[in-house]
């Protein structure tokens, strides 16, 4: 009976000396995978406004009904999101809305962390989109 | 008839068909683009070819009419060979910009070609991009990359409205489609209908989405009283544009700019939603029990004090036939008074009353079709283009298409003088005394230039003896036309076997307007246009004024035009009683007096009611007046049906979610019954039209939701049966001492008081429109030494406004003509509280007026 202890012991005696497995979270962060679709951001046009041009090719793709457009049109003829909102606690991060988008405006990043105290704080407009967008570099 | 097979289908079919057209009946599907049903194919997009055994090369089906024997193959390799090709070279200058484009998901290129499973662009040709760039009319976005040049846009401009202010400009390769005189476009948008891409594209809505993500509800259009059938497209419980469908209602798919591009005031600010009532100079803003008890505690004070009669209810004619049948009943049975009317009464009864005359009935059982099929129009009154131009756009098929004569009378060179075989410029008033001197020279031609059967109807003996003076000579003398036009007219109408007749407003609503309406029925009577010709029409400025009438909003007639007992105050009658303390309370329901009925006796009569209460969907200067204001629904808010002027009963369908509070009116009167003490029962718009079916003899048969056309009063029975000639002689009027212009204040025009004037709640039509002016001779502004754009002032015996003047090239001089619905000219003060004996409407044309440069 203690012959087996002694060998289980061993094992964990062996582990003090071998290198740890865990990541120390949040201090240390993880590298993700390159196609790893996290929370959503636009990407910018020349005027450093949303490259968006409000087609409606993600609301139509989205299989959870999570994303909310209004278009208008400006005076200039284009078209543009006046509301884009993507309820995230909805979302279930297929990624299709960065698939169908035609103008690779709205796309999936690699961020991960994701967390808030109330629903409404959850739904991404326009100008969280935009934030959302990774540094240059 | 010929027998042909098409697909191994054995078909019989008429001759004068095409191959599509025959197939599209069958069911058997061919590509089409540059094809739309009412435009004149021309067969340029190659995608409709079809093979004919025996002939060497495959033919366009839309251009080539079936023969009997033929024997037709839609699908074939070859085919589907040289339509791939031709939907590659169309493809080959179309910008791939779907995302951005309007049309996509509605876009018939993108269809085909999803259709034959095109995935790219194969041939590829370089050509510089042009852009969006302004278009003809500022409703309106043209997009000259997308365009395919089907040249549908430019095919509907010429076959359909023929305003030609669109032209293919260019050669070649260069071709493209321009503007050509973007002052004669007249922004009815059959361009924008018919385009198949997004080449062009509608710009009133701000707010875009595309055909998946929007509700498209057929209802019927809320101007004039076409009764044009349209699709609100719904975005969100927004109204984000209209589109209208081939196949349904008189107007089969066409619209003008009032329907196409004047919804935006459903979204208008100063929207009431709440009941209110007036204290101490202050609005307060109260829940609707508290509201309507209020209301009908003061309605039975009235009528303990008072009686009854004290009691008036004046209705919108765009209220719903469920509304005014509901609303008469209040007045009548829990009111207990006749005093009921509407504005829409004002416009039809002048016709009604000249058709009850001569052919002892109230109504025509005519339809617009008939127009079309008619060989010689007569159009008298308004200016149909402005007012009614789906049945202006069916006079030009007529003209057109099947050669008919046009016989126009109107003070103004207006679109259609442009093709009228005898234009007659005539002064406002002036047409009895033109419609006799006509019957003069076809009593003279004899028999045969009258209607079959017409000799047997009574009075002619006496018409004979009324016309014997309107000799060409006498007419020219009264009212300055020239003889040889009256002869020409004549001759045209005489050779005419189907004529029709169009009469619109300001005719009928002058001076002695029943004799003058009765004139010309006469004429359209002895002409043939009543017995198997194309009809006497009568098309108004509102939705339901037919409606509202028949639903027995008129102080003369209970619903369905019967006798009452008794009769009530006409509309301006209640305000010329409540000045004189005779009428206490007044219940108006979505119309604004102050603007439509003369202003100087409105403000007298509404500063002494007792109680005024005002229901609208807008806070409108009558509003203001008021010491209870409740909240309406718009047309596009509520169900029930409306009546057009042909005889129509058309579904009014709910496409928004009213503002949170607002109810039926159904509801709204039997609470408010039920606070005086009454019981009304008013379950829904569907019930309701069941109890009207049940108590007013015309609409019998009807069903509220109707999947067919269905005309109310039934059948076409023989017209002629109590048809009695009844002459009118001259009427005394003569010009007014220090007044030498005679001016017609016209009710309608492009906005219709829906308000693109300060308001701005028809912000579409307001680009297009957006002040009043006055119209007068060029010629004899130039003498007066008036420019255009100048400021004058118009003083009528009751009133003055200063306005602006437009000079009109060849408009009769000593004529003006003016519009009623600008809200910033009180056009209203103008006109007379002096009423028709008989029709008891006041007069809108003819009023004697001067004019001053300011």
């Amino acid at each position: 009976m203690i012959v087996p202890l002694l060998r289980g012991l061993r094992l964990t005696l062996k582990r003090f000396f071998s290198r740890p497995v865990t990541i120390q979270y949040p201090e240390q962060k993880r590298e993700v995978a390159p196609r790893w679709r996290g929370v959503h951001f636009f990407e910018r046009n020349e005027k450093g406004d949303t490259r968006c041009v409000a087609c409606g090719l993600c609301v139509a793709v989205c299989p959870s009904n999570c994303i909310h457009l209004v278009a208008v049109e400006l005076e200039s003829g284009e078209r543009y999101p006046e509301t884009y909102e993507i309820n995230v606690t909805r979302c279930i991060f297929c990624g299709f809305c960065a698939e169908a988008c035609p103008v690779n405006a709205i796309k999936l990043g690699k961020n991960y962390e994701f967390v808030d105290y109330r629903r409404e704080d959850f739904v991404l407009d326009k100008e969280r989109l935009l934030a959302n967008a990774p540094k240059e570099g | 008839m010929v027998r042909l097979t098409i697909d191994g289908k054995q078909i019989t079919a008429e001759s004068d068909k095409t191959i599509l057209e025959v197939a599209r009946e069958n069911g058997i599907y061919i590509p089409t683009l540059c094809y739309h049903p009412r435009l004149i194919p021309i067969g340029s997009c190659r995608l409709c070819v079809v093979e004919i055994e025996g002939a060497e090369r495959p033919m366009t089906a839309c251009t080539t009419y079936v023969q009997d024997g033929i024997v037709v193959r839609t699908q074939t390799e070859r085919l589907e060979r040289i339509r791939r090709d031709a939907l590659k070279l169309i493809l080959l200058n179309h910008p791939l910009d779907c995302p951005q484009c309007d049309a996509a998901g509605a876009c018939e290129l993108q269809n085909l070609v999803f259709e034959f499973g095109i995935d790219q662009q194969e041939y590829q040709a370089t050509r510089s991009s042009k852009g969006m760039r302004e278009f003809a009319t500022p409703l309106i976005r043209q997009w000259a990359d997308r365009c395919v040049m089907c040249l549908r846009c430019i095919r509907a401009d010429h076959e359909i409205a023929r305003a030609w202010a669109i032209e293919l400009v260019g050669k070649g390769y260069e071709a493209e489609v321009g503007i050509r005189d973007p002052a004669a476009c007249i922004s009815c948008g059959e361009c924008l209908r018919v385009c198949p891409v997004g080449a062009l594209t509608e710009r009133v809505s701000r707010i875009k989405a595309r055909p998946w993500q929007q509700q498209k509800v057929l209802t019927t259009c809320n101007y004039c009283s076409l009764g044009c059938q349209l699709e609100l497209n719904i975005f969100e419980n927004r109204v984000i544009g209209v589109t209208s469908q081939d196949d349904k209602g008189a107007n089969r798919g066409s619209l003008c700019v009032r329907g196409r591009f004047g919804y935006d005031f459903l979204h208008g600010t100063e929207r009431i939603t709440r009941p209110m009532i007036k204290g101490a100079g202050n609005w307060k803003e109260v829940p609707w029990e508290e509201a309507l008890s209020y209301v009908a505690a003061m309605i039975n004070k009235v009528i303990l004090s008072s009686g009854p009669g004290t009691v008036g209810g004046l209705i919108s004619p765009r209220c719903t036939n469920e509304e005014v049948y509901l609303f008469q009943k209040f007045m009548r049975e829990v009111v207990g008074t006749n005093n009921v009317d509407t504005t829409g009464r004002l416009c039809l009864e002048p016709y009604r009353l000249a058709i009850k005359e001569v052919l002892g009935r109230d109504y025509l059982p005519s339809t617009l079709d008939d127009v079309a099929d008619a060989d010689c129009i007569v159009v008298v009154g308004g200016d149909l283009d402005r007012d009614n131009l789906i049945a202006a756009n069916r006079v030009r098929e007529a003209l057109w298409r099947k050669g008919a004569h046009l016989i126009l009378v109107h003070p103004r060179r207006v679109r259609l003088a442009e093709e009228a075989d005898c234009w007659f410029c005539l002064r406002p008033g002036d047409e009895l005394v033109w419609a006799n001197g006509l019957i003069h020279l076809l009593l003279e031609k004899g028999p045969e230039a009258w209607a079959v059967g017409v000799e047997a109807v009574e009075g002619l003996d006496a018409l004979k003896e009324a016309a014997k003076k309107f000799t060409p000579e006498h007419v020219e003398e009264l009212i300055g036309v020239s003889q040889e036009l009256l002869t020409e007219a004549a001759q045209h109408l005489a050779k005419a076997k189907r004529p029709a007749f169009i009469c619109s407003p300001p005719f009928g609503q002058q001076p002695y307007g029943v004799d003058q309406v009765k004139g010309l029925v006469n004429l359209a009577l002895l002409a043939g246009a009543l017995t198997g010709g194309g009809g006497f029409h009568f098309v108004g400025p509102q939705a339901n004024m037919v409606g509202a009438v028949e639903m027995g909003a008129t102080p003369l007639l209970l619903s369905g035009y019967r006798p009452g007992n008794g009769r009530g105050l006409s509309a301006v009658e209640m305000f010329q009683a409540a000045s004189k303390g005779e009428l206490k309370a007044l219940f108006i329901l979505g119309e604004n007096p102050l603007i439509t009925l003369p202003r100087s006796l409105v403000e007298e009569g509404l500063k002494a009611l007792e109680l005024l209460v005002v229901q609208d969907m807008f806070f409108s200067e009558t509003a203001e007046q008021a010491h209870v204001v409740l909240p309406a629904l718009s047309f596009a808010e509520l169900d029930g049906t409306y009546t057009n002027c042909e005889g129509r009963v058309q579904r009014l369908r709910k496409a928004l979610e009213p503002p949170d509070g607002l109810r039926w009116e159904g509801e709204v009167l039997s609470d408010l019954a039920a606070f005086m003490g009454k019981e009304m029962k008013a379950e829904s718009p569907a019930g309701t039209f069941e109890e009207i079916r049940g108590v007013n003899p015309l609409y019998g048969g009807l069903e509220f939701e109707a999947s067919d056309t269905q005309l109310r009063g039934g059948g076409r029975d023989n017209l002629l049966e109590k048809a009695v000639f009844s002459p009118v002689g001259p009427t005394q009027e003569g010009q007014e001492e220090g007044y030498p212009f005679l001016l017609s204040v016209e009710g309608i025009f492009y906005n219709h008081l829906t308000g693109s004037g300060p308001q701005r709640r028809a912000q579409g039509l307001a680009k297009v429109f957006s002040y009043p002016y006055l119209e007068m001779s060029a010629e004899q502004a130039e003498e007066m030494g008036i420019g255009d754009g100048d400021k004058v002032k118009v003083t009528t015996p009751w009133g003055e406004v200063q306005v602006e003047i437009r000079r009109s090239e060849g408009m009769r001089k000593g004529v003006l003509s003016l519009y009623l619905p600008f809200y910033e000219v009180d056009a209203s003060q103008l006109v007379g509280p002096q009423l028709d004996a008989v029709s008891l409407v006041p007069a809108y044309g003819r009023i004697p007026a001067r004019l001053e440069k300011v």
